[in-house]
């Protein structure tokens, strides 16, 4: 269900974006919208064209990965408000490589990419920077998770 | 590669950074310095500010752990890629280090200093969004590769969790990929190291899809590797025997051996116990139970190098009496030309196959025979090597039913040799998976455990009932090494 056109700035929800240019900011908080989605809902098919950030607002977001005929496995959850999907829309090929679905009833922020395409490219650069980011602090959590779990593997189940 | 063009021809031809202009490689590769780093070394640490971006030229750079750390992709993650942008993390925002990054070995790379690069992209918006869109593409894929170890760490074989791999991927790829062909050569032993070579090739390729697969696919064929590398010593051993010159002994071919299986075993995961449980000289007739060889460890010509007497023979005798022992083995079949090949040369006690002689009068001859070819070694001192179980089986059923052969042998030697029993385990294992365990129990001789060792059936007795049940717990403890 859609609430709308969003009265939350991207500032406030996802970190490093106040390091982005403040025209870039405003065009986006301008464009995004923030959606109620029911558990289950899927946000991005892998594989799939991406034309949007996907930002978690509130809920559960789950990640999940079809590795060849294993069917979608879960490879990671999140709560953590901020978090952002979709980063393939930045780049040349522009598709999803995992799916991302609602785990539980949540809420999310849907940041149309087509203003930083159509900016100037600096919007990129910064946009890339600050998502990528996020995905390598990503890669650290899941390591350290995994340091302390190594023996028995948490959050990676059938889906 | 000292000189800018020589660097500029490196530059261009990294297809890791096909995204990038030539314009954009030229800038690099004009402001690169040279930087080397010794094994240990730390090139930049956890939480630190990123100073620079450093393109791996030759070497190995470890993130996060500590060199000898294990690299499994999930927690430590090892480059080794030529033209790796290393320290990447740190260009991204928040501007810091996620990792330590330390070399581990000795390290050659090329550094442009973070100023150049922040310089250039206020100047050329196109190249901040190319360079930065090569970041995204890095932090990306390293994410990707974490999400592939959770999925492929499920998998109780590297080489299917590899075939998946390149099965996800196969729609990416060109029809005529090098990489579909790396199933195939993972699931032969003799062509295990086809398949490294052709994937270090496809990673140092120029298309960049098919050396990301080659990275993560060399990523999890570590444990294989390390097999390979056993595999390959295993060959060595081999034909260290079957092909050693005519005027070369036994003794010596024996000797030559043990080092070549010290050799091999130093790269294994093992623990002995017990080995001051040893008596002090050499002479002694010493039992295990024996274990399936793995079926990735048969050779080319089908022959299976044991590993658990092996192991014996040259980790804990030839260690400790610095002598080779002499095995009892059986005698090869009809069709085991490499069986023959390799034994015929070692000068072992042989006893008679399933094929061997049938009338009682032969058998009865060779059994004399075996006595007296088994008294001479221990009388000269040298260690006698006999599985009392006659076939191999599972480290979880080990030992089988103990045959009474080996300790009539013993009981009836003059003098009489000491019986040391030693348990083996997880010898029938993988050996990128397994630990391999060995017990050395406490030494015995037949006269102090039976009051007749010359009576078949109190020998019998003891055995069945009395050491059977021990020697179980043995094999127990060994597989319980850690």
């Amino acid at each position: 269900m859609e609430v709308g056109s969003s009265s939350m700035s991207l500032v406030d929800l996802m970190p490093g974006a106040s390091a982005l240019p403040a025209a870039l900011v405003c065009e986006l908080d301008r464009w995004s919208t923030v959606h109620d989605v029911a558990a289950g809902t899927v946000l991005l098919r892998q594989r799939a064209v991406i034309e949007d950030l996907i930002v978690l607002v509130c809920g559960r977001i789950a990640t999940l990965v079809d590795f060849a005929g294993t069917g979608d496995l879960v490879v990671e959850t999140t709560e953590e408000p901020g978090r952002v999907f979709g980063w393939s829309g930045l780049n040349a090929l522009g598709r999803a490589t995992a799916t991302v679905r609602a785990d539980t009833d949540s809420r999310i922020m849907t940041v149309p990419l087509i203003p930083v395409h159509d900016g100037p490219p600096g919007w990129t650069a910064a946009l890339c920077g600050v998502v990528a980011g996020a995905l390598a602090d990503r890669t650290r959590e899941l390591q350290v998770r995994w340091s302390g779990a190594a023996d028995a593997p948490e959050g990676i189940e059938d889906a | 590669m000292r000189d800018v063009a020589a660097v500029r021809r490196w530059f261009t031809g990294l297809a890791l950074l096909e995204q990038l202009q030539g314009g954009d490689r030229d800038l690099l590769a004009e402001h690169a310095t040279w930087v080397t780093l010794q094994a240990g070394a730390r090139l930049y640490g956890q939480g630190q500010p990123g100073s620079a971006l450093w393109f791996l030229v030759e070497g190995e750079i470890v993130l996060g752990g500590k060199p000898g750390d294990a690299v499994d992709g999930v927690v430590g993650l090892a480059i080794t890629t030529p033209g790796y942008p290393v320290g990447w993390d740190g260009m991204v925002w928040p501007g810091r280090h996620r990792w330590d990054a330390v070399a581990a070995s000795r390290t050659l790379l090329l550094r442009v200093a973070r100023e150049v690069i922040d310089d250039r992209c206020r100047a050329d918006e196109g190249f901040a969004a190319r360079l930065h869109q090569l970041l995204l593409w890095l932090a990306a894929t390293q994410l990707r590769r974490q999400h592939t170890r959770l999925i492929t760490s499920r998998y109780d074989d590297e080489t299917d969790a590899v075939a998946a791999l390149i099965a996800s991927r196969a729609e990416e790829l060109r029809v005529t990929s090098a990489l579909h062909r790396i199933p195939g050569y993972l699931r032969s032993r003799p062509t295990v190291a086809d398949a490294f070579r052709a994937l270090e090739a496809i990673r140092d390729g120029e298309d960049a899809l098919e050396a990301e697969i080659a990275r993560e696919a060399l990523d999890m064929l570590a444990g294989v590797r390390r097999e390979l590398r056993v595999y390959l010593g295993l060959q060595r051993a081999y034909e260290a025997v079957a092909s050693a010159p005519r005027d070369v002994g036994p003794a010596e071919i024996r000797a030559r051996t043990c080092r070549a299986l010290v050799d091999l075993f130093t790269q294994t995961e093992y623990r002995i116990a017990g080995l001051d449980r040893l008596p002090p000289t050499s002479g002694n007739v010493v039992l295990c139970n024996h274990l399936h060889s793995h079926p990735t460890n048969r050779l080319p010509n089908g022959f299976s190098l044991i590993l658990d007497t092996h192991f014996v023979s040259s980790m804990i005798l030839y260690r400790t009496y610095g002598q080779p022992p002499v095995r009892v083995v059986r005698d090869s079949h009809w069709n085991e030309a490499g069986h023959a090949r390799y034994y015929e040369r070692l000068g072992y006690v042989m006893v008679p196959s399933s094929e061997g002689p049938t009338t009682a009068a032969q058998r009865a001859e060779r059994y004399e025979r075996f006595v007296a070819e088994a008294s001479a070694a221990l009388r000269t001192g040298q260690d006698l090597i006999i599985c009392p179980e006659g076939c191999p089986g599972t480290t979880a059923s080990s030992p089988g039913r103990l045959r009474i052969g080996a300790f009539q042998l013993a009981a009836r030697l003059d003098p009489e040799p000491m019986i040391v029993p030693v348990a083996l385990a997880n010898f029938d294992q993988r050996l990128s998976r397994a630990v391999f365990g060995a017990v050395v129990a406490e030494p015995f001789r037949m006269s102090d455990v039976v009051a007749d060792p010359a009576d078949r059936d109190q020998v019998a007795r003891f055995v069945n009932d009395d050491l059977a049940p021990r020697y179980r717990a043995w094999v127990r403890e060994a597989a319980a090494l850690r």
